[in-house]
């Protein structure tokens, strides 16, 4: 059968993407699922012991279990906070005319500022001893200043996942900015011409017009909640006492330090079936509430 | 015209693909001009610390072999130089943490056994026995310790002097004067790990062995009692006392950085603070106009001081390396070029090799306070007041559940009879496999 060029010269293209995918993605992920039926130490020969890894963690590991619990607190976190500081503040800079670009850049810088340097910074001011609590001193706030943000195991993970979020939502609020500018001015002056408040204006046209975006934002933050890693491994490295140990700390852990590498390749296909999950679920969720995605 | 762009943009990014998916370039082991080359892996470190590395080992080794062409390459950290030795590259010689991190590359079959190198080097007559003996995996001789090191206690000698405070010369003299520390507001003793979860394993090191005792510490690591018996667990409780009662790291430590504990110690936030031998360079370095001193642990009335002693790091050969003997070589030099070693520890503030052959005179030229710290050392071992620390004479599974859990233990999320079943646990799982280190 003769194929004609039109139809191969689109491969052509294609084709370098997905060697470079099957390379550096589809490859180490099925490595990853084969590895985890082995013990391995990460340089010794692996030895293959079938289910036994994902039996220890679904029956022994409390750390998991704890690990799995973190990651859900920080979900729930990380898809109310950033995205309605987000939405908000990206409502009120579209009203801006002048200033516009001022503030996107303001609120953006922290996004490229490196994770090493932001973590570093904000657990020299998360310092017991100096830096905020200082300042709380001063202004009267004793209870506040003896607070131990990063070594109170209640807080520890609400302290990184504030730093996170101050990093994050930057990121989030020039996404929908960019949404809201692409919903059609029109829309809004019919809706005025039909008695339409600014609240009903929001409810009726904004929101539903970058419903996309919203889509969108929702499942990347889902996906990224289950796999975030720097701010945590930075800051506390999962301390103290377990209280912010997350999955890819702990994958991290067991990989380099414990030398159990096959029983992180464990522990990676299960933070990945998790986010499988999610990501279906969201994609239910979204259709039901009318957030389809194209 | 288009298509021709197609063509050429389809072409550029097959060929990128193709140069991404191309084996990576092998590391030449041979220098320029065909010359045998040898690559020693090193920590990372900043300009001024290579040129002072430069002066004491570059140099002398290009002396030495001038027709090999010696380079130190630096690693992050010890995962990234594991991610390359489990490649099948890496560098000739590997610096290795000490000898829990070579057990597991020698299970791995990545580094080499060197019992012939020591017999045709007569390494077992260089090395101090414990030290060496701590080299043994299996039997096999897989790394030469780097640097010998222990736990002391440091006092800020202003701060005494300020509140007329006495160096405690027993248990019960610091358990008194740590209340009176507090009493007036300064920590009695640093400690932070915020940034170093392990760091615990300087302290429970230090209290089994100083207050638990060597002999029941040596007792359960080779089998003949248990981690859980009285004399460690009430070593350990008294380590869970002190920093619930403030006196290590003032309730807070996990919020401390490593960084912050020997700031707090030399800016006299804190008075006192357990630390291994080496953090005399730091004080030196970045705390000149600190006046600190040092003694070992105060034992409890009527017994002898213990000195807790480890091996820093060790030195092994890559079995990748298609210079084994080279390597060898080099390595030998390293540890009986005595001169530089020497001028190293005076000038530079560098650790000493655990060797027999080490004399005291040599370095009279470091600060008093440092060469006090080594007679200590010296007479330690020479008097066999010598104690166990985790990162040399402990499994190292048993160790990594003890750092990880200290701090649950201290905060109460643990408990200190689950604490030492677990830990008991590994240690028979490794005394089952005869992967617990040689105690001396």
């Amino acid at each position: 059968m003769k194929i004609s060029k039109k139809k191969l010269i689109p491969y052509f293209f294609i084709v370098p993407a997905f060697l470079l995918h099957a390379c550096i993605v589809t490859g180490p992920a099925l490595s990853t699922l084969v590895m985890s039926l082995f013990e391995w130490n990460g340089m010794n020969q692996a030895v293959f012991i079938g289910l036994q890894n994902f039996k220890e963690i679904f029956t022994q590991d409390k750390i998991v279990r704890l690990s799995v619990i973190h990651n859900i607190q920080w979900l729930l976190i990380f898809i109310t906070v950033p995205l309605f500081l987000g939405f908000t503040v990206a409502i009120l800079v579209s009203q801006l005319r002048r200033s516009q670009m001022f503030f996107r850049t303001v609120y953006f810088v922290p996004y490229v500022i490196s994770a090493a340097v932001a973590g570093k910074i904000w657990t020299a001011y998360m310092n017991p001893y100096y830096g905020l609590n200082q300042v709380f001193g001063k202004m009267g706030f004793e209870k506040l200043s003896q607070v131990l943000w990063l070594g109170d195991p209640k807080i520890a993970l609400c302290s990184v996942a504030f730093v996170d979020n101050w990093h994050w939502w930057g990121f989030i609020m020039v996404l929908f900015l960019g949404a809201l500018q692409q919903v059609d001015s029109n829309l809004y002056e019919a809706a005025r011409v039909d008695g339409a408040n600014r609240f009903q204006e929001l409810i009726h046209i904004s929101i539903p017009g970058i419903r996309q975006t919203i889509a969108f934002v929702l499942i990347m933050t889902i996906m990224w909640s289950f796999l975030t890693f720097d701010y945590v491994y930075i800051m506390t490295n999962g301390g103290p006492a377990n209280s912010t140990e997350i999955m890819a700390t702990y994958i991290y852990k067991n990989a380099f330090v414990k030398y159990r590498a096959g029983y992180a390749n464990a522990l990676c296909v299960i933070q990945s079936g998790i986010c499988i999950l999610l990501y279906f679920f969201q994609k239910y969720v979204s259709k039901k509430g009318g957030l389809e995605d194209d | 015209m288009r298509k021709f762009l197609a063509l050429c943009l389809a072409g550029s990014l097959a060929l990128s693909t193709a140069a991404c998916g191309s084996a990576q370039e092998p590391e030449k082991k041979e220098g320029g001009g065909g010359r045998e080359k040898i690559v020693i892996s090193c920590g990372l470190a900043d300009d001024s610390q290579v040129v002072v590395r430069q002066k004491y080992m570059d140099e002398p080794l290009k002396k030495a072999f001038p027709d090999v062409d010696i380079e130190f390459k630096m690693y992050n950290d010890r995962q990234s130089l594991q991610v390359e030795v489990a490649g099948g590259g890496g560098p000739d010689i590997l610096a290795l943490d000490g000898p829990t991190d070579v057990a597991e590359f020698a299970k791995s079959d990545r580094v080499l056994a060197m019992d012939s190198y020591a017999q045709q080097y007569k390494w077992d007559e260089l090395f101090y026995d414990w030290a060496y003996g701590s080299c043994f995996y299996n039997g096999k001789l897989y790394s030469l310790p780097t640097s010998f090191e222990g736990m002391v206690l440091y006092y800020n000698e202003d701060v005494f002097e300020e509140h007329k405070w006495q160096v405690p010369e027993t248990l019960e003299e610091l358990e008194a004067l740590m209340a009176e520390i507090k009493e007036a507001g300064i920590i009695p003793l640093s400690f932070g790990n915020a940034n170093y979860q392990g760091a615990v394993d300087w302290l429970y090191s230090t209290f089994t062995s100083c207050y638990g005792g060597p002999e029941a510490v040596k007792s359960a690591l080779e089998g003949n009692s248990k981690f859980t018996d009285p004399a460690i667990r009430d070593s350990l409780q008294m380590m869970v006392d002190w920093w619930k009662a403030g006196y290590i790291g003032d309730n807070s430590s996990q919020a401390v950085t490593q960084e912050d504990m020997i700031a707090f110690f030399a800016e006299g936030r804190a008075a006192m603070m357990i630390n291994g031998t080496w953090a005399t360079s730091q004080l030196g370095t970045v705390y000149p106009d600190c006046n600190w001193d040092s003694v070992i642990m105060p034992p409890p009335q009527g017994k002898d001081p213990i000195f807790p002693l480890a091996t820093g790091g060790g030195w092994s050969i890559n079995a990748n390396s298609p210079n084994p003997d080279l390597a060898a070589e080099v390595l030998n030099f390293l540890f009986t070029n005595y001169e530089d070693h020497y001028a190293s520890i005076v000038e530079a503030n560098y650790q000493p090799y655990p060797l027999k052959t080490f004399e005291m005179e040599k370095i009279k030229g470091v600060e008093e306070k440092v060469y006090e710290q080594y007679e200590m050392l010296m007479d330690a071992q020479t008097d066999n007041r010598i104690g166990y620390c985790s990162w040399t004479f402990y499994p190292s599974e048993m160790r990594v559940y003890m750092n990880e859990n200290t701090d649950s233990v201290f905060l109460d999320a643990l408990s200190l009879d689950e604490y030492l079943e677990k830990s008991q646990s590994y240690l028979d799982a490794a005394i089952e496999a005869g992967t617990v280190p040689i105690l001396p």
